[in-house]
């Protein structure tokens, strides 16, 4: 057979198999992801229990924004961590983690990031990132004021290789150093950025940069990576005003 | 003048030759960091140490031989949660491109054929990839909502490291390459 046949047979074949995965890919895409399941968390969080802060800045490697623009030498986020208490379901059509807020008595942006928890590894090491390419994240903004109301927030150390508190009543799910604590675990700048995603629909799970103005919502979480997370760790942080009457109600439910 | 038979075995030379292509595959994988974030893309440096070792020994196991013993090296001393069941990867991706490569046997230097082996070695890594991700149910159902990209991804780069492979390979295939000395009986024979 002449050369020139040869490539062309192989080059239909390298056609056809760009058609047959982006097929593959449109129909399961299409396919209707389900949006609940055992819930793993219910529970009610006040203003006493943002610890940490105020910061424009969630630990990682180096300091990275809260919020697409932030300084992060600047802005005033107090901050506390929750225990989702669950993983993504990996038989699940989209395999995600769903989280429903209910916000009361508050005033200014309330952001979320996650943050991913492998036990061999003893410490969180991914988390969203929520400027530049595959960026995602979730803000609440409802009417902004002045910072005020979090009487128990204090700096954190530092940005990374630290032990952060989780608010949850019942301490954290992985316990590993018996004070209801989980490390921060990164390696290096731009290491596990790209595994973890907040997304509104969990047949995009890739996820996208959120701003909503509801006090009540639903986002998911999931990893994409072949790192298989163990648990969500939910950064929660407030900038602006709270009132007497602040809460903030979070369930977590795998689909 | 006579040239000697080239041999259907592997020669000691070559065997070092391989492993050291393998080395290169291992070190290309495990520190080699780019900033893209699309899955496969680093198919664009793994797929070289392949061809150029295939298209230099043009001998049917070359690739499968990389394969293995890179597939081996990531597989235990890389940084990756399959951990041995990696091996599979590699050899599927080195045997993909022997079996292509018996096709186009002397064309090994030819850009488009070093396209076809690139592409289609990286697809097939993919594939045992998945096969894998199902087998311990590492959030396969993940890979397929975005298939499409990654496949093309892989077909597209593995394509573009086997165009820069088949450039070396045609830059190279002329040096002095030490082989086995020919026997009494090679050297009385002419070889077409």
């Amino acid at each position: 057979m002449q050369l020139k046949f040869k490539l062309t047979v192989a080059f239909l074949v390298f056609a056809l198999l760009v058609g047959v995965v982006f097929a593959v890919q449109n129909y399961y895409l299409g396919l209707e992801p389900s949006l609940s399941g055992p819930t793993r968390l219910d529970e009610t969080f006040y203003d006493s229990d943002f610890i940490y802060g105020p910061q424009g800045w969630v630990p990682y490697a180096s300091k990275l924004p809260m919020a697409p623009g932030v300084d992060v030498n600047s802005g005033g986020y107090c901050v506390m961590f929750v225990d989702l208490n669950a993983t993504s379901n990996l038989n699940a059509t989209f395999p995600c983690v769903r989280v429903d807020y209910e916000l009361a008595d508050v005033h200014g942006t309330v952001a979320f990031h996650v943050y991913g928890y492998i036990h061999a590894n003893r410490g969180l090491s991914w988390t969203n990132h929520v400027e530049g390419d595959g960026a995602s994240g979730y803000y609440v903004t409802t009417d902004p004021q002045q910072s005020s109301g979090f009487t128990n927030a204090r700096g954190m150390d530092d940005f990374n290789h630290i032990y952060v508190m989780v608010a949850n009543d019942a301490g954290a799910t992985f316990s590993d150093f018996g004070n209801n604590t989980y490390f921060m675990k990164f390696e290096k700048e731009g290491g596990g950025l790209n595994s973890l995603h907040i997304t509104t629909d969990p047949s995009i799970p890739n996820g996208q940069v959120t701003n909503t103005g509801n006090m009540t919502g639903t986002f998911y979480v999931d990893f994409t990576g072949d790192r298989v997370q163990e648990d969500f760790i939910l950064l929660v942080a407030v900038n602006g005003a709270v009132g007497e009457d602040f809460a903030l109600r979070l369930r977590s439910s795998v689909p | 003048m006579t040239k000697p038979a080239r041999s259907k075995y592997f020669l000691l030379s070559e065997v070092c030759f391989l492993s050291l292509m393998a080395a290169l595959v291992y070190v290309l994988k495990t520190f080699l960091r780019t900033p893209m974030h699309l899955p496969g893309h680093n198919a664009i440096f793994w797929v070289i140490p392949f061809i150029i070792g295939l298209g230099l020994t043009r001998k049917f196991g070359s690739a499968t031989y990389i394969g293995i013993l890179s597939g081996l090296m990531i597989g235990t001393i890389g940084m990756n949660d399959e951990g041995i069941l990696k091996v599979f990867e590699y050899i599927a991706m080195g045997f993909t491109m022997d079996v292509i490569a018996l096709a186009f046997k002397n064309h090994l230097s030819n850009l488009l054929v070093g396209f076809i082996l690139g592409a289609f070695g990286s697809f097939a890594k993919l594939l045992v990839n998945y096969n894998i991700a199902v087998l311990v149910n590492f959030n396969q159902n993940v890979i397929l909502a975005g298939i499409g990209i990654a496949g093309t991804v892989h077909l597209v780069f593995g394509g573009a490291g086997g165009i820069i492979a088949a450039l070396i390979v045609d830059r190279v295939r002329h040096v002095y390459y030490q082989r086995q000395l020919p026997t009494k009986k090679q050297e009385l024979t002419p070889q077409k």
